[in-house]
This record gives C-alpha cells, structure tokens and sequence, in this order.
C-alpha cells in the first residue's frame, strides 16, 4: 500500500529480500507483510491476524525470525529478509525441510505452511549451529505460530524428520 | 471388466497431497493474493452496540475523504439488494429482513451498518472513522433467559417472541404406525438419570479470514468473483437472487482455500455488498475479512443448552429419552437458519439403539452475531450431553462405563438400523470397534499410568466416548423433509483428453481436506493410468458441474468420489466401444487391461488410450452414428447418508493448585469404511480431535452482560498449540457402506464429536468422588479448581 495522504510523508524503504534489493516509497504506517506481499509481489507470506498472534506472516531479518505485519516497512530498511519462495535450494529444488513437510502431510489447506517453514528454517540453522532440542522444545518454538488443520502432529514429525536429515537429531 | 484391469493400484495407499510442491515454495493462491487492475476495497462499518435503534447516520465527511469512492447505509440499498434465500428453511422458520446492511436497528455487535469503498484497505478504514452514527441504546437479550422470558423484549417485533423455529421428534409420518411414548418407557425405568448440559458459543478460526474478490466485466451486467468459499455454486445462486442477475451473469471461483470447517459455507453480507459496488462503480471490489471483524462478522457454532434425561432397565439397557434444548441463534438467522440446532436432535440418539425418544427444540435469538456452521454440525452438542449422561448412569447403575456402552449400541445385525428420531443408520459394528480399543496395549497402559499416578496422590483419570458421524449428506428425496432446499447430489466430468491423458473436474471444494489428491488416486485407478497423468479441476462455476450442497457434511469422498466412478464408467463404456471398432471386435469381448482396451488372451496387443482418444477427437474412423469426443458427466445421489463412526479414550491429569488439565494419552478408534487415502484419513481425524480437545478444554465466545463480546482476537480466544498434543494411538476398522459406489464415508468431523465427552469424562474421573458434574464445556481452569474446592 503506497497510498500517499496527508498523514505523514511517504518515505523510501531499500532492503533486500531473497537476495535481490527491493525499493519501496511507503506511508509510514506501512507493514513488511504488505510491502513483501503487494509491492514485491511475494504472496507466499499470508496474513492473518495482524497482531502476531498467529505467526502466518513470519519471516527471517538477517536471519532472525520475525512478525512482517509487526514490522513497519521503515524499520526493515537495510536488511536481509527471507520469505518462503527464498527457501528453496539454488537449483530450484526443494529443501529437506520443505520435502519432509510434504512427506509428512505437515499442512492441509496450506495457509499457515509458509509462517512455520520460516520459523522451522530457523530451527534448522540454530541446530546447525550447535543448539539442541528435545520433542518438547520443538514444540514450545513451534507454538509461535497456529495451524487450524492438522493438529500439528504432521508438522512436528516434519520438523523432527528434517532435523535428522541434517544430522542433528532429537534428543529425547 | 476383468479383476485384473481393476486391480486397485492407488485408492487405499498413503499418496502424498497434490498441493505439497505449491504449498511448500509459498506458492498457493488465495484470494487475497488477488489483485485486479483498478480494483477498490470496500470496508464495513459495525454496530458497536448489541440492541440500538439507529437514530441517523451522518457519511458525508467519510464520502467527503480523498479516495473515497463510495458510501452507503442499509436503508439506502434496502431496495437495491434483495433479502437473501436460506440453505436450510424448516417448517415455520421466522426470517429477518436478510439485507446485508442494518436497517433502522442494530441487533449486534459487528452487525454491519455502513459500507465504504475506497482506492486501498488504509483509506477504507480511515474513512470508517468518519462516520457519525446516533444510536439509541435498547436493552440487550443476552441468554436465553433473558430471551425467553415472560414479555421478553424482542428482537424481531413482527415475530412476537424470540423463538425462531422449534421442532420435535419422533416424527409422526401419517400412514406409519404411532410411534413408541417415550414418557411411559421413562416412567416405568429402573433407573432415570437426567441433567443439564451447556455446549459454548465457538468459532471456526479459519487461518484464512473470509474474502472476496469481484471482477467487474464492462461487456454487461456480468461479475467474476473470486471467494473464499466451500460452495461456489451456491454463492452464485444466492447472489444472483439477491442482486437481480441470472446465475449466467456471474461466475464464481475460489482459488485455494485457507480452512473453511463450515464457517465459509453461506452467503455473508459482504459477499453481496462487494459485487453491488462492482456493478455500481464499474471496477473491480475486494473485501478482505480482518481478524477483529472475524469474531463478530463470520458466524460461530455450537452454543446450545440441552436437558437430557435417560431411563434404563435393571440391566443397563435405554428405555427411553427425553430431551428438551435450546439453540443460540445469536440476532437473526445466518442463511443455515437453524441447521445445525436441527441436526443434535435428529442425531441425538448417535450409535445407540434408544426404543423411544421425545426430543423437543427450541431455535432462539438473543442480541449476538448470527450462529452458522463448524465442524461437526449439531453432533458435538448432542454426543456431549450423551456420552456424559451415559457415565453418570454407569455409576448409579453400578455398571462399568464401557460395558454400557456396549449393552446400548447398535448391534452389527441390525443394520441397515432406523433409529427412533427416524434416521437410517447405514452399516457399522460399533461393539467390534469398543472391544478393540479396550484391548489396545495403549488403553492398558493408560489403565496403569492412571492407578499408578493415583497410588502418588496425583489426580489422573480416564474417559471414554463412541460416536458416529452423518456422512454423504444426503439423499435429495430427503431435503425437502428436512427443510434443505437444495439437491444433495454430486457431478464429477470426466475428459479422456485427446492424448489419453485424464482431465477430472470435481464439484467439491478442497479446502485443505486433500479431496483433489484422492478422486486423482480413484480416477488413476479407473482408468488404469499413472497418477501422474490424471489432472484435477475444481472450483469454477464456469467449469465445474452444478452441485446443490458443495463441500461439506463429510461427503467429497463418498458422493464426490461416487460421482466420478459414474462418470469414469461411462467413459469406459465409449472407449470399449471405439476399440472394439478399431480392433475389429465383440464389443462384449473387449475390456480395459494393463496398457490398454483390448480383448483377454487374443495375442492382439491392446490398443492404448491415447490412440482410442486420437481417434474419438479426429472423428473420422468411429462406429457409426457415434458422437466424436470423450468428456462425460456423471451424477450421484446416494440413497442414504452413510454413518461412520468411532470411539475415544482419554487419558487427563488435573493440577488442583492451577486448575490446569493436561490430556496425557488419546486412544482413537475409527471406521469410515473404505478408506481413498489412509494419510489423508489419518490427518482428518487428528486435526478433528485436537480441535475436539480445544472445545473441552480452551474454546469459547464470552459476552458480557451488555452483549458485548469478549473475544476480538487471537488473544482472547485460545486456539489448541503443539504444547497441548497428548501422546496419539489411532486405528481404524473398515466397514463400507453399501450407499456408494466406492464404499467410503466421510472423515472430516469425526474427530471433533466425541472427544469434548471423551476429555470430560476422564476429568470427572480424575476428580475426587463427590465433586459435581461436570455438565458445561469448555472446562476452563477456573472450573476445575471450583470442583476441587466444592469437594473439599
């Protein structure tokens, strides 16, 4: 939403996302999540509750998991942000995470998939990193974000499962 | 057809959904992801207040905002949009005006008062804050007491009372023999227990709020409208009655859908008002539901008080049930009416066979947002009073709670089974089911887990409820006696494309089910081809069939799936035909085998789709007088709903200190006959039970005493997390129904039924003997720590 009122000023946001710079001319009461979804044209982040209840709209600022519909557009000016389509491999193809997603029937209608990749991407790298988790850890950070559908079994099998692949399992 | 030709290669395997690939990269479409060129949004102005008189309203410095393109109040567009229609219409149902907009009062907080369309959602919103509306406050109806009492103030003056519409069963059907005296069989009970049960206002919560999307073509009188909706058909229907249009005139798609569970199966007031202003302004309209709008603007379930009185013999056999509750309607009927008020009676009597039941409803208003549909429809509401009851009259029978059960069900030879409310009970061996669950090692476990944290002084219990689900909903020689005025048949077109790939086009509605990925699996199957060259199409007015009930009630599988088999059939019948001609052949000789149609051990190789279809679409070379082509539709209405059904253990343990109830173990036990997609299956039964879990435990729509609703938001209303997850078994028995073609039953609200009874009956168990019953769901901390205390 670029909408210029007499409100305040528009103001130029430059970040980057996915790796390729994004410039924005932005009100400042401008979330992320708009910028990302509507300027960017990357509908992968959903918003759903816009107070950051619900995590659908999660996504990495240099690396760090956060609220794109908390975040005002200003605020991210110069950094790095990773959406959902960034995940991928280079090739084009699908991370271990994203396929044990699939495997594991982690999502139904698919809204809140892309929120809990993000915030799981975030997980993977912690464990790569040298952090570990128990079932329960992992479902305490997973309980950032909601999922209506599956009751969440599929998703913390998914995480687990992609864990392993990466050699950093699950302790018990 | 021979058994090898139709050797099933994917129905029944644990195939992975279609939409994976898409869902994981971001990729899915939902309606907010559309955007239009010149496209408006409109935004709603809501009743701050549960029960005013309008006095004026004053819009001329919102129209007067930069970017504002258009204002309207209801009594402006009173004439212009017409009342809506009802999909569910009981005898004697009372209506309101059915206009989107409030007219000259408001009946609830959130009831829509003023609609603006501006150039984005920001100016929208700005523009609602300029509007000035004087309201006289009138007193609020809040409960049903209030609702009901003697000269009550009313909410609809014209009806003269607050009831909207009541109904009774058994039904006395003319020419049928009376049916059985419910009150003598309880006079003459050994035992007759009876109390009071209160099921909460809930929400369905969907991640994706409702939206719409309207696409304004200058050709004419003609609308595209994305929706977020489960029946695209029906959504056409009532908006070309309500906006004066042929059902021609407009088209409906809804593109990937973001959770529905009932909530996203009626016609909302936005929906009319988006393409009203599309038409008006000439340009595209969007309307994206907030989440604060959600809890007051999209209708909730449940919320239902139910007295229910059992009688038995000495032996532990029902004699008799009497039942009289009372339905929530919130301000004025949604247009599901009073559906799912309508379906707890009708279904009250669940998997037991009751000789005699006197079951009377009441369907009220009161001054809250109008009641719809969720997951499970009335059958939450009626299994909760019953399978609790069911465990009070177990103690005072001195008969343990399982063995009841198993004494009361329907017995496997009954079936085909007409029950007392006159429902036609389809197949099931329930006390098979019972017998497995209780001899599961999980269920021993859970024994001693229980007597083990008991002898430490913990306070741990356990619980158990069976249910069964009304599935393939239903029969259309049916609705009309049961006020549906729609047909409850399915179509399914097929195409057998001119490369002998397999195009489907299904009726349903995914919406996170996976429907498209198992009627893929069935036409694969059909067809003897690879999954990978059957496409799925859905949700398009334009080119998908005519279905009157769309998704929902548990019926893609069983009817959906059913419908594609005729479809499916008929396009073999032509294939045989044409390889017949192209091999020269007995068109009786020919049948499909691997690779292709082709005659059983001729030695002649059979010929493959791809040349039957190059020749069917070249049209030259056919058997003569046949039409060229290969798309076929095919219909189902099944001759009866289909019961599944199961059971549910839980395992709880209370923290008298916090009044925290934490469900250690759920033990489920299914049966929803022929399964397309056991994965599929297994992940609609958990989603189910967890919500199930969250309605014994978290979920509920509070409103305070001047009707004001607590819950605007996701902090206000608990939602189930993966903290809440109790360690899982679940199994599953197999007994199709004979009502389909394919043998399946529905799945999706079967998990959500019984475990609320399951989860309270094991929090009664854990609580000491003497505590009160636990009569009302959800169960918050605050209650149990009031059971502690009122024990001790």
């Amino acid at each position: 939403m670029s909408t210029p009122t007499d409100l305040a000023a528009d103001q130029l946001v430059r970040l980057r996302v996915n790796g390729e710079p994004l410039t924005a001319v932005v009100e400042p009461r401008t979330n992320l999540a708009d910028v990302l979804r509507e300027q960017a044209g990357l509908t992968g982040t959903h918003t759903s509750c816009h107070q950051g209840w619900c995590g659908a709209c999660t996504v990495l600022i240099d690396g760090c998991s956060a609220r794109s519909c908390l975040t005002l557009a200003v605020a991210a000016t110069d950094t790095e942000v990773t959406t959902v389509e960034g995940l991928g491999e280079p090739d084009g193809s699908l991370t271990a995470l994203q396929e044990a997603f699939v495997e594991h029937f982690a999502f139904q209608c698919g809204f809140c998939t892309p929120g809990f990749l993000v915030l799981a991407t975030e997980i993977l790298d912690e464990a790569r990193a040298g952090t570990t988790f128990t079932r329960d850890d992992l479902a305490q950070r997973l309980a950032a974000n909601v999922c209506r559908c599956t009751g969440y079994v599929g998703i913390l099998n998914a995480v687990e499962a992609a864990l392993a692949a990466q050699g950093t399992e699950v302790r018990s | 057809m021979t058994a090898q030709a139709e050797r099933p290669t994917y129905v029944g395997a644990r195939i992975p959904s279609r939409n994976g690939a898409r869902f994981v990269r971001g990729a899915g479409r939902y309606v907010d992801d559309i955007h239009l060129p010149r496209e408006a949004t409109l935004a709603v102005l809501r009743s701050p207040h549960a029960h005013a008189r309008i006095v004026s309203i004053d819009t001329s410095r919102a129209a007067a905002l930069d970017g504002v393109l258009a204002v309207a109040t209801g009594a402006e567009l009173f004439e212009r949009i017409g009342p809506q229609s009802y999909l569910w219409d009981l005898p004697g149902q009372k209506v309101g005006h059915g206009r989107p907009l409030a007219v000259e009062k408001v009946r609830h907080v959130g009831e829509p008062v003023v609609a603006v369309v501006a150039r984005d959602q920001y100016v929208a919103e700005d523009a609602l804050e300029l509007i000035d509306v004087v309201y006289e406050p009138l007193p609020p109806v809040v409960d049903f007491d209030a609702a009901l009492a003697e000269d009550p103030v009313l909410l609809h003056e014209e009806w003269g009372d607050n009831i909207q519409v009541r109904s009774a069963w058994p039904v006395v059907i003319p020419g049928l023999p009376e049916p059985p005296d419910a009150g003598a069989a309880l006079d003459g009970a050994h035992v007759v227990v009876s109390e009071t049960f209160d099921v909460a206002r809930m929400t369905a919560t969907s991640m994706e709020t409702r939206g719409i999307v309207c696409d304004y073509s200058p050709g004419g009188p003609s609308l595209t409208i994305y929706s977020s909706t489960q029946s695209p058909h029906q959504i056409r229907q009532g908006l070309a009655a309500m906006l004066g249009l042929a059902e021609n005139q407009i088209r409906v798609i809804a593109p990937d859908v973001g959770g529905a569970f009932g909530m996203k199966a009626v016609v909302y007031p936005e929906d009319a008002l988006a393409p009203y202003f599309a038409l008006q302004l000439r340009r595209p309209v969007r309307f994206v539901e907030q989440r604060d709008e959600s809890f007051v603007a999209s209708t909730p379930s449940r919320a239902q008080r139910m007295q229910l009185e059992l009688g038995f013999d000495a032996e532990g056999h029902i004699v008799g049930l009497r039942s009289r509750y009372l339905i929530d309607l919130g301000s004025a009927p949604s247009t599901c009416g009073a559906g799912t008020g309508w379906a707890t009676g009708a279904l009250l009597c669940g998997p037991y066979a009751v000789p005699a039941v006197d079951i009377q409803a009441s369907a009220v208003v009161t001054n809250k947002s109008p009641l719809g549909a969720f997951r499970g429809f009335g059958q939450p509401e009626a299994n909760f009073p019953m399978e609790r009851l069911l465990d009070i009259a177990a103690r005072r029978l001195s008969i343990d709670p399982v063995e009841l059960r198993r004494r009361n069900l329907v017995p496997a030879d009954a079936f085909p089974y007409t029950n007392a409310a006159g429902m036609l009970l389809d197949s099931g061996n329930y006390a098979a089911l019972l017998d497995l669950a209780v001899s599961r090692p999980a269920y021993a476990e859970a024994l001693a887990e229980r007597d083990a944290a008991r002898a430490e002084g913990r306070h741990v219990g356990l619980g158990i409820a069976f249910y069964n689900e009304c599935t393939n909903f239903g029969p259309s020689g049916v609705f009309p006696l049961i006020g549906i005025t729609q047909g409850g048949w399915d179509a399914t077109t097929v195409a057998v494309e001119p490369d002998g790939k397999i195009r489907v086009t299904i009726s349903q509605t995914p919406m996170g089910q996976g429907v498209e990925t198992a009627l893929a699996q069935q036409a694969a199957d059909a067809f003897g081809v690879d999954l990978a060259d059957v496409t799925v199409h859905f949700g398009d007015t334009a080119s998908s069939h005519y279905t009157g009930y769309a998704s929902g009630a548990s019926r893609a599988a069983g009817i959906g799936g059913s419908s594609l088999l005729v479809a499916a059939g008929k396009a073999k019948e032509k294939l045989r035909a044409i390889a017949a001609h192209l091999l020269e052949a007995n068109e009786a000789d020919v049948d499909l085998l691997p690779g292709g149609f082709g005659v059983p051990n001729s030695g002649v190789d059979p010929i493959p789709l791809a040349r039957i279809a190059a020749a069917a679409y070249q049209g030259g070379n056919l058997p003569e007088g046949m039409e060229p082509g290969l798309e076929f539709l095919g219909a189902f209405d099944p001759m009866a709903l289909a019961f599944s059904y199961g059971v549910v253990v839980a395992l709880v343990e209370l923290d008298p200190g916090t009044g925290q109830v934490t469900v250690r173990r759920l033990i489920v036990g299914h049966d929803c006959g022929n399964q397309l997609n056991p994965a599929i299956v297994e992940n609609q039964v958990i989603g189910g039970v967890v919500q199930g879990l969250s309605t014994a435990l978290l979920e509920e729509l509070p409103y305070d005493a001047d009707g004001r609703p607590l819950a605007l938001s996701l902090r206000d209303y608990p939602l189930p997390a993966p903290t809440d997850l109790p360690e899982f078994d679940l199994f599953h028995t197999v007994t199709p129904t004979p009502f389909t073609l394919n043998g399946a039953k529905g799945v999706g609200e079967s998990g959500v039924i019984a475990a609320p009874a399951a989860i309270v009956n094991a929090i009664q168990d854990a609580l000491p003997a003497g505590a009160p019953e636990i009569t009302a769901i959800p169960v918050r901390p605050e209650r149990i720590l009031d059971a502690f205390g009122a024990q001790a």
